[in-house]
């Protein structure tokens, strides 16, 4: 019944253009929609298939879903390559230059989506949305995909960034759940004692810092580029902010300028540090490596001076622009990817940092019944009410433009760079702010 | 249109005579076939050397967009950007800092362990097989394994001497901009100096016995015998194995990259690193070309240096 589901419900609610749904008939009709094999299931040949999901049961996801895509399609040999966030861009630049992109990515965050759009490298996926179903997609989900009136990447999922904590120590300390910018300074510095740090930052030239540096500058009132895209990154209220995290650095661990995403899950885990900022995955990891801090493991919104802001985006599916086998891509979306019963267990391979971005998703009791999630609906809720304050790279607010360098700041070394000279190398806030805005100019100008 | 062909035909059989003279020539021959025997080499050297290179060298005279590759000439406008900012001359400097200080330790300690290792003793054999076990380690091994011993969190260094009472808090060993730099070249010291001991111990293992015995026989002193007989037999390797470890450490993105990524803060961000960071992290490859060339033409003057200086040795011989 699932199988059959999308393709009727489009069908019925005329959603879908006549073309497509004659092709989507005529390839029902050899096969009857079964979730697979259905949609294309005379595609052959090379597939090859990128992503950026690097995490152990997302790579045996991912494999057990190539041997059942090719059990299906025989004739198709997938290529299937988890390059990992940050060497996405390579891979993708070595591959167009060479006149051989992959057919498709399987998910990529929306700056990153982003820039590749307007660069005019991804195919319109319209056909797979209207396949899936338009309208199960959360209210404007498909439209942050969406340039000049084409959908150019499939919504995959979501994320936020809330704040984690140690609740037994916040509690021993005789503190309360930090609300501003001023609690969580206190608590830092409250809770870094007995070899224990108040809170882990990161620091390293990478996305898990540049992500930090946005996330404090529009919590401080400040932005990179303003609604119109003009660059205001050097501002009184980011020099304001990098004062503030300079000062919070002290009471993370030593060896901080190197830290990135893993570090911070290490260190929590460890029972080294008392608090710090990722993901959902923060659950899961809590919850299977460090039984002993499980209990008291707390989640709240990140802790703000003057702007409600934490880093939320949206990750999307893609074809490329030059994608050589279009069709395994989209047997590939519709049979494996995004079928309910395959897509929730997707979701599941990192309980509470792969958010739905459908209704009928969300609320199907195989998402909402795992052991982990109803067992934790409170931290759930966090991190679904966070998505709700949508700001990344690509828009730092609802009324910002889009940022065509989005997917650039994200991963690449500018925003680090500037903040590790900043607290680490004691350069002036205004030195570093003026470089920053200048390195920005010139992506802005390259695009 | 006959006397016209017949004219043609004479001209042609003039000459495939004068093919058939230069072909019977034995010198000229050999010139062909040599030519002809090179080709598929020089081919691909075309293809695989001067090509990538000559398109690496243009693309800094471009502003391009790495994704898609188009390109805009902008003329010396990277060039102009790159050396008129600051980022270019500290990378320059701290690549320098980290070729030499790194080519110093590795020179001093590799003769060092050279000589030991060219002593008669007991398990001489594994010693010497141990001395070159860094080198044959992967680099991505190595540098994971340093992160951990000198991780101020976990790692056993800063443990052994917080328990010893040298230090009161653990050392960020990557991670305080005084002490990355000093670190990183000694990691990259340890991974790479036992390439200077094979080669120094095969020159030593070389340099006849007798000079040794006609100086000990004339009184002369283990350093009279070091200074006058062992430094001058090794000179010629000494110079090649400085050359090429100076251009390998001044081109080692690596080492680098893997252990602290040119921070904190820029404190060992050398060239390399940049271009990296310019080329896929900004995508601004234009730019990466131009830092890249800029460092052809630094290592180039090297590479004269090297032939100017080894040119004169070769001569001796």
């Amino acid at each position: 019944m699932n199988g059959t589901t999308p393709l009727y419900r489009a069908l019925m609610d005329g959603g879908m253009s006549r073309r497509t749904a004659l092709a989507l008939l005529g390839a029902g009709a050899t096969l009857p929609w079964t979730g697979r094999g259905g949609f294309a299931q005379d595609v052959g040949g090379m597939f090859q298939l990128l992503t950026e999901d690097t995490d152990d049961p997302e790579i045996a996801w991912y494999k057990a879903r190539v041997e059942a895509f090719t059990a299906s399609h025989p004739g198709v040999q997938v290529a299937y390559d988890a390059v990992g966030m940050s060497g996405l861009f390579e891979k993708l630049t070595t591959a167009l230059a060479a006149g051989q992109p992959p057919d498709m990515v399987a998910g990529s965050g929306l700056s990153r989506v982003a820039t590749l759009a307007k660069l005019g490298v991804l195919q319109p996926v319209d056909d797979i949305v209207e396949a899936i179903g338009r309208d199960d997609f959360m209210p404007g989900m498909v439209d942050q995909f969406t340039w000049d009136g084409q959908v150019l990447a499939v919504p995959v999922q979501t994320l936020s960034f809330p704040y984690w904590f140690r609740r037994d120590l916040l509690e021993q300390a005789g503190l309360a759940e930090p609300r501003t910018w001023d609690d969580l300074l206190n608590v830092a510095k409250t809770l870094t004692r007995d070899g224990v740090y108040g809170i882990c930052l990161p620091g390293g030239v990478n996305t898990a810092t540049a992500r930090q540096v946005l996330i404090y500058f529009r919590q401080g009132g400040g932005n990179i580029l303003d609604a119109d895209g003009t660059i205001v990154i050097n501002s009184a209220e980011n020099r304001a902010t990098l004062e503030f995290m300079k000062e919070l650095y002290q009471y993370s661990p030593p060896g901080a300028s190197n830290f990135g995403f893993g570090d911070l899950l290490t260190n929590f885990q460890s029972g080294i540090c008392a608090s710090t900022y990722y993901s959902g995955r923060m659950l899961q990891r809590v919850s299977a490596r460090a039984p002993a801090i499980a209990p008291s493991l707390g989640c709240v919104f990140p802790p703000y001076k003057s702007v409600r802001f934490t880093y939320t985006e949206p990750r999307g599916a893609y074809i490329l622009a030059g994608a050589r086998n279009r069709d395994a891509a989209k047997a590939w979306m519709v049979e494996e990817q995004f079928e309910a019963g395959r897509h929730i267990d997707w979701l599941l391979t990192a309980p509470g940092n792969n958010l739905p971005v459908r209704t009928s998703i969300a609320t199907d009791a195989r998402y909402t019944g795992h052991e982990l999630l109803s067992a934790r609906a409170d931290v759930l809720a966090v991190l679904l009410n966070a998505t709700e304050t949508p700001g990344n790279f690509y828009k730092e607010s609802h009324e910002h433009a889009p940022n065509p360098v989005g997917g650039s700041l994200d991963t690449g070394p500018v925003l680090p760079t500037m903040l590790q000279r900043y607290v680490f190398g004691n350069e002036s806030a205004e030195t570093v702010l003026s470089w920053a805005a200048e390195q920005i100019d010139d992506m802005l100008q390259n695009i | 249109m006959d006397a016209g062909g017949g004219s043609t035909s004479v001209r042609g059989n003039r000459g495939a005579g004068r093919l058939a003279r230069f072909w019977a020539r034995r010198g000229n021959r050999t010139a062909v076939v040599g030519a002809l025997l090179l080709l598929p080499v020089v081919a691909a050297f075309i293809l695989v050397i001067a090509g990538p290179l000559a398109r690496g060298v243009i693309l800094g005279f471009y502003r391009v967009q790495q994704i898609t590759m188009n390109t805009r000439f902008v003329g010396l406008g990277n060039f102009e950007r790159v050396l008129g900012g600051t980022q270019f001359w500290n990378a320059l400097w701290i690549t320098l800092q980290y070729t030499v200080g790194g080519l110093v330790l590795q020179m001093v300690l590799g003769v060092g362990v050279a000589l030991l290792l060219n002593q008669h003793f007991h398990g001489r054999a594994l010693a010497r097989s141990l001395a070159i076990f860094p080198y044959l380690l992967p680099i991505v091994v190595a540098t994971t394994v340093w992160k951990w011993l000198l991780n101020p969190n976990y790692g056993i260094f800063n443990t052994m001497l917080t328990d010893v009472g040298l230090i009161s808090q653990p050392i960020g060993w990557f991670s305080e901009p005084d002490l990355a730099l000093g670190s990183v070249i000694l990691v990259s010291t340890w991974r790479v100096f036992p390439f200077v001991v094979i080669a120094i111990l095969g020159r030593l293992q070389n340099i006849p016995r007798q000079l040794y015995d006609a100086a000990a026989t004339d009184g002369a002193s283990a350093w009279s015998q070091f200074w006058d007989i062992t430094l001058p037999q090794l000179r010629s390797v000494l110079i090649i194995t400085v050359f090429l470890r100076f251009i390998w450490d001044f081109n080692d993105f690596n080492t680098i990259a893997l252990l602290t990524g040119g921070g904190p803060a820029e404190a060992t961000l050398t060239l390399p690193v940049l271009i990296y960071q310019l080329g896929f992290g900004q995508h601004q490859l234009g730019l990466a070309a131009a830092v890249a060339d800029l460092t052809l033409i630094l290592l180039s003057v090297l590479f004269v240096l090297y032939f100017w200086m080894t040119k004169p040795l070769g001569d001796q011989r």
